[in-house]
């Protein structure tokens, strides 16, 4: 067991940190619109200039191609200097279609791609939910008819963050006609600025707009859009959701110690650093450290399971839940405003969806009791 | 950049060989049988310091192994799964503090197996100016050459011979119990000394894993084959989701007891903190889990005669070893931002 960092690390998370201290915007990121979509691309469009952007991505494709942990220092050091949160309109692009393309996309759509993600060009949002395939997303019929060379997609897909500010999106559709669950899948590029796409934004409890649902009325997606093989779509969304349980997570959870450590700030502040708030506060913070630890050790582990990040990733919701909460309490009279409050009220609000987007914690427990356990599967799934 | 929270080949050497001994002469089933009378430890402790239990991570200028506290810690999962004495610990601290106090001989003897430790704890701190005619309670310690005292800082080895021990019922019924108060004669050593305090409160998180994850592993198994209504428990949600609740808390508390237990030997500056965090968390996570088996068993594990219960008595007797948990937990209120671990950065991991 180890945990060293060599002296080339800390020289270039020297330089990251130096950079970041003096870059990082000072406004805070707006949630929804237009305005989202330009501060996202403008903090990532001012990473690239200086040359931070796509660290362990190929060079041949604009990154740096420096190394995985690499990713995670540089990751470590944007939370410590406050730099926006990844979970911002650039993610889908960063941490799921990049990486997609990278593993099972064709030169082509490499070339086309992956420079306009990493210079802040685009936005993509993601299409793989439906209304009637949440949890069970292999229920999805969405559908895509082969005319030619091009696929005729029509449906319905939802809770789709930014598409109404994105430019792609990574679209899983049924293009076997008849197939059944996890067969005749596809995992598709599709332009939404093609006819038939219609979008309809959705607000959401915190009082945002970046969910939306997407209509799909005859829209003419070219076969060459297709990633990986056509009817393997199945595939190449597990390696899709597998990015998104790995790096992409790390930043927001260690970003969850840094906001459990500055809850004693909060208290402080307030004079309520006493009693049941700091005994909430200690377990909190005890409790994000083992996240950290818990977050590094699925990060290297070798070899890596799906159902391991199953783990961190449920207690990482849960635990952001605890602490969001534990602000609301120690705000106390202050939490009636959503504003001026740090943007815990805010937060809070936005942390209810922890525990549903990305794989409800139901089904996570399902996937521990089962795979790790090796509990047997129920009947009704 | 090396992050490795996972063991490597010796370390995966170390646990198998003790997992395989205990399992295979000392199983869990033993404590059914256990006698009021005898020395039920004698061969346990015989068997673990013929492995290097108590030398392994003792330091090559004292003769020992000179391995590290990470195996030490690895060890004591080992015990805490398997229910073993107290005495372990005791034995584990013991060392230490009489190479610290230069008692050589004591040192060696303990190492070795020849010479037993038994453990013992205070209700209440005691400094050194109150030490003499403080009521002590004893862990299987009736047939120890020695019983280490420890509470908060303050670790004191005493002349067992000289303790007058009067027998008391013990929560855990898997020790034995015995009172007594310190005649001045029989202290040998004490120390204040946070770092081995330190140390101490690892291994008691470390025990308190091995009870965490022995609890889940016996849900889950009886989660399999016990069944109603025609089907394993084990296919419904409400167990399945309460076991892997249990299989969460359980490598929640693994991840950071090993990233506590490399911060405790490269002397991170904020060690303390990590070592703190993981007491927390094991402590909550140990009776947690223990709980859960008991409901998982339904009106068996409410019985003695299963293993179930075992668990449940276990994790209440390591939560208060060395003084109430909630004093790691104050200390938690008190430290500034720790960092990243293993980077000097001084001023990020001193208390405020």
């Amino acid at each position: 067991m180890r945990f060293d960092f060599s002296p080339e690390d800390e020289i270039f998370r020297a330089a990251a940190r130096d950079w970041l201290r003096a870059n990082v915007p000072l406004s805070p990121a707006p949630s929804s619109g237009q305005p989202a979509r330009d501060y996202a691309l403008g903090w990532l469009r001012k990473k690239h200039a200086a040359g931070w952007s796509g660290i362990s991505w190929p060079s041949d494709y604009g990154g740096l191609g420096l190394s995985f942990e690499r990713q995670i220092i540089w990751h470590e050091e944007s939370v410590h200097a406050g730099a926006p949160s990844p979970l911002d309109p650039t993610f889908v692009s960063l941490n799921h279609a990049g990486p997609t393309l990278i593993a099972c996309g064709t030169e082509a759509q490499k070339a086309f791609h992956l420079p306009k993600i990493l210079s802040g060009e685009v936005i993509w949002c993601q299409g793989f939910s439906e209304p009637n395939s949440g949890s069970d997303l292999a229920s999805l019929r969405t559908s895509g008819r082969v005319e030619g060379d091009h696929l005729i997609v029509n449906g319905q897909k939802i809770w789709s963050s930014y598409a109404d500010i994105a430019d792609y999106q990574e679209l899983l559709i049924r293009t076997e006609p008849g197939s059944q669950r996890h067969k005749g899948l596809s995992w598709v590029i599709c332009d939404m600025k093609a006819p038939g796409v219609v979008v309809r934004p959705i607000g959401n409890m915190a009082g945002g707009v970046h969910f939306t649902e997407v209509f799909y009325d005859d829209v003419r997606i070219p076969l060459s859009n297709v990633v990986g093989a056509l009817h393997d779509g199945w595939n190449v969304a597990m390696t899709t959701l597998s990015f998104e349980r790995t790096t992409a997570a790390t930043a927001l959870q260690l970003e969850l110690g840094v906001k459990a450590n500055s809850l004693v700030v909060l208290a402080d502040e307030r004079g309520v650093n006493s009693g049941s708030i700091a005994h909430r506060i200690a377990i909190a913070r005890a409790e994000a450290a083992a996240l950290r630890a818990l977050t590094y050790r699925t990060l290297f582990r070798d070899p890596a399971t799906q159902s391991d990040g199953s783990i961190v990733r449920l207690y990482f919701a849960e635990l952001a839940q605890r602490i969001h909460r534990l602000a609301m309490d120690i705000l106390g009279p202050e939490n009636v405003e959503s504003a001026g409050d740090g943007g815990w009220v805010h937060a809070y609000l936005e942390a209810f969806s922890e525990t549903i987007a990305g794989g409800t914690a139901e089904i996570q427990r399902n996937i521990i009791g089962e795979r790790i356990l090796g509990l047997p599967r129920g009947g009704a799934r | 950049m090396t992050i490795d929270l996972n063991l490597n080949e010796e370390q995966k050497q170390i646990v198998s060989s003790l997992r395989s001994m205990l399992s295979d002469r000392f199983p869990v089933a033993r404590l059914r049988s256990r006698s009021e009378t005898g020395d039920a430890d004698a061969a346990m402790l015989a068997a673990i310091a013929a492995i290097g239990g108590f030398n392994l991570c003792r330091a090559e200028k004292d003769g020992g192994a000179g391995l590290s506290i990470v195996e030490d810690v690895l060890l004591h999962i080992e015990f805490g799964r398997f229910l073993v004495t107290p005495s372990v610990l005791a034995a584990a601290i013991g060392v230490r503090l009489a190479d610290e106090k230069l008692l050589p001989k004591v040192a060696d003897a303990i190492a070795s197996g020849a010479s037993r430790v038994g453990l013992a704890s205070s209700t209440r701190p005691f400094g050194a100016s109150d030490l003499t005619g403080l009521d002590i309670r004893l862990f299987d310690s009736e047939n120890c050459d020695y019983a280490l005292l420890w509470r908060d800082s303050a670790l004191v080895l005493l002349d067992a011979r000289k303790l007058g021990m009067h027998a008391l019922k013990p929560m855990d019924r898997s020790v034995r119990l015995a009172g007594a108060q310190v005649p001045t004669e029989a202290i040998i050593a004490s120390a204040s000394n946070s770092r081995l305090a330190a140390t101490a409160q690892l291994l008691v998180s470390a025990q308190l894993l091995g009870v965490a994850e022995a609890a889940r592993d016996m849900a889950a198994d009886y989660a399999k084959i016990r069944t109603q209504f025609s089907q394993p428990i084990g296919s419904f949600q409400a167990i399945k989701h309460r076991c892997a609740n249990m299989a969460i808390q359980a490598e929640v508390v693994s991840a950071q007891l090993a990233l506590a237990a490399i911060a405790e030997r490269d002397q991170w500056e904020d060690a303390q903190f990590q070592n703190d965090a993981c007491r927390l968390i094991a402590t909550r996570h140990a009776l947690d889990n223990a709980t859960s088996n008991i409901q998982v068993h339904g009106g068996i594990g409410f019985s003695s005669e299963a293993d179930a219960h075992l668990y449940v008595l276990r994790a209440h007797l390591l939560e208060n070893l060395g003084g109430r948990p909630q004093l790691a937990e104050n200390r938690l209120m008190q430290y500034a931002n720790p960092q990243l671990g293993g980077r000097a950065d001084a001023s990020a991991h001193a208390p405020r």
